[in-house]
């Protein structure tokens, strides 16, 4: 019977836990405490999260409070609702979607637009990156 | 409807559910449901039950407590106490505790 | 947008844009633009400033904070670094933004987001005048106070009616819209032009929402103090 189907955690269920682990997990309930996965995590309409969240990719129908990190996309529904400091490859975000937070992403703007960085200023950085 | 804790999945903490739980991962902590708890081959649960009855046939260390009734499967390995009205063990289970069917 | 005000490509203006109707940026805007109808910053648009209007699209790039009554839609192709503010906003797949982003109206109380540290980017003006960008190669050659109605002898580019304004600035002390030399301009040009965008860009400042969003990891502590921890594995 342990074949292919994925965590779901139900509507009329609730987790006070940190989740972890490499599949895939749907949410239609409540999770209050980290989540980490390997695969994508899926809040759908109804399900809510509060804490940090890591994933190959998320998807956000529901209630997010807390920061999201993934190498692939954040993308938020027109039902959803994020609330957080939020460091993902790419993002997207349905028009009707709630969002409240930072984004925070690498990519250059035009050279006509890249900010020039005093040296003074960005000496700092580079080192503590180094 | 219902919960599905699939393999490869590791929930640390508490787990209250309104519906069936079906697990195959891993838990450890507290897991409470008013309905059927399914412990799976393969699945490790270190973690006090209460539900109204509970299939295993996993591993589960920790006391149980469930209103109907509690089936060990072959293949299952329980070690802890059992409260419970009604409770199977099929020949193969591997049980360590004490069983209370408080009647 | 039967009559809206285009910018074209190749064409760039330094100086703020405001007024009623609607505008097409495809060229490069260094000022602030505020009007009362839709921006549309096009593909080959390029704006270094805020932008607010009733509704905003990007699908071109944008260094500047973003404020729309009703939407803000990030399309396709757009980039922009800085804050988002509208009731509504769409960021599609393929576009690239960073910053802070509401979704509320402008001047709407927004909850506090989650996990933020904030540091406001302290920079001094001079420090502002000195990121202001200078330079850019063959730009077109466009007379100062040329969208002023009553003198607007409009070379091409620059299609508004002069009843349906989308101003210059009056108020600015050095607004123009001006030949950009191909070689580095001047330095006398440069803090000319950055004074009033100095000052322009600090009151949005007051408002905590432009953050130096460049330093990514200073945002997120939990973050950094695991890549602190890793360093510290390393090195010991």
């Amino acid at each position: 019977m342990a074949e292919s189907y994925e965590t779901t955690i139900g509507p009329r269920t609730r987790l006070r836990a940190r989740v972890h682990g490499d599949g895939d997990v749907s949410l239609e309930g409540q999770v209050e405490g980290n989540i980490a996965l390997g695969g994508k995590l899926t809040v759908h309409e109804g399900g809510s999260v509060k804490g940090e969240t890591s994933a190959s990719d998320v998807v956000v129908h529901g209630d997010l409070e807390g920061p999201v990190r993934s190498d692939g996309t954040l993308h938020v529904g027109s039902t959803g609702k994020v609330n957080g400091v939020v460091k993902v490859t790419a993002l997207s975000l349905d028009d009707g979607a709630r969002f409240h937070g930072q984004v925070i992403a690498s990519f250059d703007l035009p050279a006509e637009l890249a900010e020039k960085i005093s040296a003074p200023a960005a000496a700092p950085t580079v080192g503590a990156r180094r | 409807m219902s919960t599905i804790i699939a393999a490869g999945i590791t929930v640390e903490g508490e787990i209250v559910a309104d519906e069936d739980l079906q697990i195959g991962g891993t838990v450890r902590g507290k897991l409470t449901s008013k309905d059927v708890v399914a412990i799976e081959a393969g699945a490790v649960v270190e973690a006090d039950v209460q539900a109204a009855s509970l299939t295993i046939g996993g591993n589960l260390v920790g006391n149980s407590h469930v209103t109907e009734r509690v089936d060990l499967l072959a293949g299952a390995r329980v070690i802890g106490n059992v409260k419970a009205a009604r409770i199977t063990i099929a020949e193969g289970a591997q049980f360590k505790g004490n069983v209370d069917m408080d009647v | 947008m039967a009559e809206s005000t285009v910018i074209g490509a190749g064409t760039r203006i330094r100086g703020r844009i405001h007024g009623d109707g609607d505008l097409l940026v495809d060229g490069f805007v260094e000022g602030d633009v505020k009007v009362s109808g839709e921006v549309v910053i096009g593909a080959s648009g390029l704006v270094g400033a805020a932008v607010q209007g009733s509704r905003i699209t990007v699908r071109g790039a944008v260094r500047g904070d973003l404020s729309a009554t009703l939407s803000i839609h990030l399309e396709e192709g757009a980039r922009v670094v800085g804050a988002v503010r509208a009731p509504r906003v769409s960021v599609a797949s393929g576009a690239m933004y960073r910053g802070i982003l509401h979704t509320a109206a402008p001047g709407e109380p927004v909850p506090t987001i989650a996990g933020l540290a904030v540091t406001p980017a302290v920079q001094t003006p001079a420090a502002k005048a000195q990121a202001a960008p200078l330079a850019r190669p063959a730009a077109p050659v466009i007379q100062a106070g040329l969208a002023v109605p009553g003198r607007a002898p409009a070379p091409a580019v620059i299609a508004a009616p002069a009843a349906h304004a989308v101003n210059v600035a009056p108020a600015a002390p050095v607004v123009n819209v001006v030949n950009v030399a191909p070689a580095v301009a001047p330095s006398a040009a440069g803090h000319g032009f950055s004074a009033p965008l100095v000052s322009a860009t600090a009151e949005s400042d007051s408002d905590g929402e432009n953050l130096d969003t460049d330093d990514a990891e200073g945002t997120m502590p939990a973050l950094r103090r695991g890549a602190r921890g890793q360093v510290a594995k390393k090195r010991g």
